[in-house]
């Protein structure tokens, strides 16, 4: 078998007429044959001097926005000019077989930094779109204005993994304080605070 | 800023605001300056609870008297007041010493009684030290084990961040007072000394800006006013409520201030009950720190009465009346 690996490998290094071949073989014997590989592994694209591999930049998300330039973009007038006054979820339309959704959304727009999906979700499509717990105006989009829950992914038709960033961000902005909400009624029971005990006086006017 | 009730003013310190703040005729006053605007009472809560839709009701003359007999019961049970209290002291009872298992474990052992019913302040909690002492848990230990047996809603483990200094002060600077108190109420107990700091920094804060109709008709109005009025910094309270003209508002602050401080010269004088603007003056002569600014205010209110007056009789006159 191993006669057979190092047959393949000759053909190999033959057919890309490289004067080095990647395996050397040094005795005849299979025993004593020692596999030496040599450690810088030439293909014919890195010989020629070009980049590895070709990334679409408008599908390309390696590029890490910043927080700050995200709360900057919101107030722009490229934003307005955009999205106007509606939240950015508003003019969206996820596409799927037959007349009715799937229940939940795509797990992901965005695999090994790239777009992997030619609709991607109203966040994903938008790279200066940040879910941070600082970015509050984009976070009260998604926030419901007639009881303060976080909107649903069914009503926002953003993927899993930014629906999950979006509840960190949400939890978070409401523990710094920078989210407001209605906290639950703390009722009291005063006579656990306090007792009044017969010796007390009267305080009259 | 002190979180003792006492703001170095009092003769006093350490004076124990309870006694006082639960007695029949602070209480009165204290619920009657607070106010029921059902408005703001019955407002819509943001508190992520299914929404139900509008009933609209025909009804007779009795059952709508014995329906807004209902909605004032349970206004007064939402404006219930958080009770004042003086700081707590910390807990040092040490149930036994048994030097003899020293270093059986190198962590502590707490035991909690989880028996049903009980109220969390009576839940006997003790801990074991690695030195082999067991003595009774500290409050803040207590606190946590009763969060983690019988969770409260609201309230969470670790106290949230927007207690701490440079975040309570960028949300205060937005005016969220209620949401803040409401925030400490749940979170904490009303004698943990994180809670008098946090809302003594919240009432010095409204104090300052003046906003004092943001926290009418809520729960917070009469710890606030109880609070200003132990510290003797009401002048700026009785100055707003004048420019709003609410008299016998100014003249249950000042009796609530006579009942505090019950060593003050303006209660000697008698004046009668019913003439707010008498009781007002009496406090400004002898007991008020800023006396200018207070009878500035006395007279402004004084001249747009008059001229208020004098308007009237004019159109009256105009008309031929």
């Amino acid at each position: 078998m191993f006669r057979r690996l190092l047959c393949t490998f000759n053909t190999l290094s033959s057919h890309t007429a490289t004067p080095t071949p990647l395996l050397r073989i040094i005795d005849a014997n299979p025993v004593r044959c020692s596999l030496v590989t040599s450690t810088r592994l030439r293909c014919k694209a890195s010989e020629e001097g070009e980049v590895q591999e070709e990334r679409d930049p408008t599908k390309d998300r390696s590029r890490v926005i910043p927080v700050e330039t995200s709360m900057k973009y919101i107030k722009s007038e490229a934003y307005h000019t955009t999205y106007g006054s509606d939240p950015v979820w508003k003019i969206y339309r996820r596409n799927f077989k037959g007349a009715f959704p799937p229940r939940k959304t795509r797990k992901t727009c965005i695999r090994a930094k790239m777009i992997a999906t030619g609709n991607p979700c109203p966040i994903c499509r938008d790279e200066y779109l940040v879910l941070d717990y600082r970015n509050v105006d984009l976070l009260k989009q998604f926030i419901s204005e007639h009881n303060g829950a976080i909107l649903s992914y069914s009503m926002t038709n953003i993927c899993q993994r930014r629906h999950k960033e979006l509840q960190v961000a949400v939890l978070k902005a409401r523990d710094y304080g920078l989210l407001t909400y209605d906290v639950p009624f703390r009722e009291y029971e005063y006579s656990e605070y306090y007792t009044p005990s017969k010796n007390d006086n009267k305080l009259t006017t | 800023i002190t979180h003792n009730k006492d703001g170095g003013y009092c003769d006093t310190p350490d004076r124990d605001p309870a006694p006082v703040f639960f007695s029949e005729n602070v209480q009165t006053i204290l619920k009657k300056i607070t106010g029921t605007d059902f408005n703001k009472v019955f407002r819509q809560r943001f508190d992520e609870k299914k929404l139900s839709p509008p009933e609209y009701k025909f009804m007779t003359d009795e059952e709508l008297k014995q329906k807004m007999k209902n909605a004032e019961r349970l206004s007064s049970k939402i404006l219930q007041m958080p009770p004042v209290l003086k700081e707590r002291q910390a807990i040092s009872n040490i149930l036994s010493r048994d030097p003899a298992i020293t270093g059986f474990e190198n962590c502590k052992f707490v035991f909690t009684d989880i028996t049903y019913g009980l109220p969390d302040r009576k839940r006997l909690v003790v801990v074991r030290d690695p030195d082999g002492t067991l003595r009774q848990a500290s409050w803040e230990e207590a606190e946590r084990m009763n969060q983690i047996y019988n969770p409260r809603p609201g309230r969470k483990l670790k106290p949230p961040k927007l207690f701490q200094e440079e975040h309570l002060t960028n949300v205060l600077e937005r005016g969220e007072y209620e949401f803040v108190l409401d925030s400490a109420c749940a979170q904490f107990e009303p004698d943990d000394p994180e809670y008098l700091r946090i809302t003594s920094v919240v009432y010095e804060s409204v104090d300052k800006k003046r906003c004092y109709q943001l926290l009418h008709s809520t729960r917070h109005y009469g710890p606030l006013c109880f609070y200003l009025t132990w510290n003797k910094k009401i002048e700026n309270l009785l100055i707003s409520l004048l420019q709003q003209e609410k008299l016998e508002a100014c003249a249950d602050i000042v009796r609530l201030y006579q009942l505090i401080h019950t060593d003050c010269k303006s209660k000697m004088i008698n004046v009668d009950p019913n003439q707010h603007l008498e009781l007002l003056k009496a406090y400004v002569e002898h007991d008020s720190l800023q006396q200018q600014q207070l009878q500035l205010a006395i007279q402004a209110y004084q001249e747009i009465v008059r001229e208020r007056q004098q308007y009237n009789e004019n159109v009256k006159t105009a008309h031929g009346l």
